[in-house]
């Protein structure tokens, strides 16, 4: 009955896979890193996948189930998120960053912010920053970094633009795509790419703006070669 | 597992031919699913996990709403509210003992359930609801312990054991069990039996369903796996 899955295989929930090519899993020295989807199992001491997808090994000892992500659900501390503020209470802000509850936002972490001067933040701006989730709280975020420094977070400007992605296209933009520098090339632009499938970019036109979205949702829909996609960048920028 | 390395044979083709599916049809739903066995179809759409609106118990876990909506005026089912709302809780528990709840503290899915076309008894509309309800949860990429399959099976005055009956064959029986297997041991996770029969029968029964459910794991498998190449 059990048949391990290997790696690049497809999984369902509940499937054994097959990483135990080490000595033993608990051994400190070769520690394996687990992502989303997947599960070691004490009792049995096997790994368990509880998601759908191919496995994948991007680096040696580290595993992921590489599935099909429609929602934030699977957001983690450390994701930079971009998100929209709902609600500005006393000393914080409430942020949607389309995870199950609201995320909070203190107003003392931006760059520069004392008790005496807050940031200029109301209802409706758009929120760039880094996730902090940990067990039972309320999801986190902050706009600073170790050194207090603003580090491209913060408020987004009023004339960009924002459109929701699906979670798995933007953690492709973030990895490993040189998609969005051979634009670079081309025009000059500001993007900000949450990993909640957020995404923010501003140029300086509205029609450069347009361009470049329709290149992103085009780059998700069919997987074009790079020269394919500047053609229709190109298209876009004139029509 | 068995239904990778079990032969061809021609019921197998007869199996795949009486199943079809498609994967989020719903586009505004976090992942929603149409799921067809022989005359019955289904749609079930799920949304969340979101934020808990009842002021409900559910600080340390997950909590399911199952709505199940019924065809108005399906003679077949003899469908009422009360039974409805019985098959709404049996699915409910089906999602409890899947979904890993833990990981969503204070939030809530809601799922609703469609039953669009119902020529059949109640057998095959009642695995249709749970096989729609499945992938419905793996489109939305839910943790789940592990996925389930639901076969029907019926007894025919002439026939014997059926499983996965035609239309035809089902109307005139009275007596027929419905099995949900999970995928990692083929244990019976849920099932619903009506009619007259003794314990031989459902063991019988039971025997035929297992290879049943490993042939819709593996549909499972292409359909979810045609999506994501």
């Amino acid at each position: 009955m059990d048949i391990e899955r290997q790696i690049d295989e497809f999984v369902l929930p509940g499937d054994t896979v097959a990483l135990s090519t080490l000595p033993s899993p608990l051994d400190s020295s070769s520690s394996i890193v687990l992502g989303p989807g997947l599960h070691y199992d004490k009792d049995t001491s096997a790994f368990i996948s509880h998601a759908c997808g191919h496995i994948r090994e991007p680096t040696s000892l580290t595993y992921y189930v590489d599935g099909h992500r429609p929602c934030a659900s699977s957001l983690s501390t450390g994701d930079l998120v971009v998100g929209i503020v709902v609600r500005r209470q006393l000393e914080s802000l409430l942020v949607d960053i389309g995870y199950n509850e609201l995320a909070s936002l203190s107003l003392y972490d931006f760059e520069g912010s004392t008790k005496r001067t807050k940031p200029n933040v109301d209802r409706g701006d758009v929120i760039y920053g880094r996730l902090k989730i940990d067990g039972e709280c309320q999801p986190q975020i902050v706009c600073v970094n170790e050194d207090g420094k603003a580090d491209g977070m913060g408020v987004l400007n009023d004339d960009g633009y924002l459109f929701d992605l699906s979670v798995d296209i933007a953690n492709d933009l973030i990895g490993q795509d040189t998609l969005l520098k051979d634009l670079g090339n081309e025009i000059p632009y500001e993007i900000a790419i949450g990993a909640n499938g957020r995404i923010w970019i501003k140029a300086k036109t509205t029609r450069q703006m347009i361009a470049l979205r329709n290149i992103i949702l085009e780059r998700a829909k069919n997987k074009l070669d790079i020269n394919q996609l500047k053609e229709v960048f190109a298209q876009s920028l004139v029509s | 597992m068995a239904e990778t390395l079990s032969p061809m044979n021609e019921d197998e083709q007869s199996i795949f031919s009486s199943l079809h599916c498609t994967l989020s049809p719903i586009s505004k739903a976090t992942g929603s699913a149409t799921f067809t066995l022989n005359d019955s179809l289904c749609t079930c759409l799920l949304n969340g996990p979101s934020e808990l609106r009842q002021q409900q118990d559910a600080t340390n876990r997950l909590q399911v709403d199952v709505t199940f909506q019924a065809r108005p005026g399906t003679s077949h089912t003899n469908s009422t509210a009360t039974k409805d709302k019985l098959i709404e809780q049996w699915l409910e528990t089906l999602v409890h003992s899947t979904v890993l709840a833990e990981k969503y503290p204070r939030s809530q899915i809601n799922i609703v359930m469609y039953e669009e076309q119902n020529l059949s008894g109640e057998a095959t509309i009642l695995a249709c609801l749970c096989n729609t309800l499945c992938l419905t949860m793996l489109d939305a990429n839910l943790p789940m312990k592990y996925a389930f399959a639901a076969v029907p099976i019926v007894q025919h005055p002439t026939k014997g054991l059926l499983s996965l009956p035609k239309t035809k064959d089902e109307l005139i029986c009275t007596t027929y069990f419905v099995f949900v297997f999970e995928i990692t041991s083929n244990e019976i996770l849920a099932m619903h039996a009506s009619g007259e029969f003794d314990m031989k029968l459902m063991e019988q029964a039971i025997s035929i369903a297992k290879p049943a459910a490993g042939q819709i794991f593996q549909f499972y498998r292409q359909e979810l796996e045609k999506r994501l190449s």
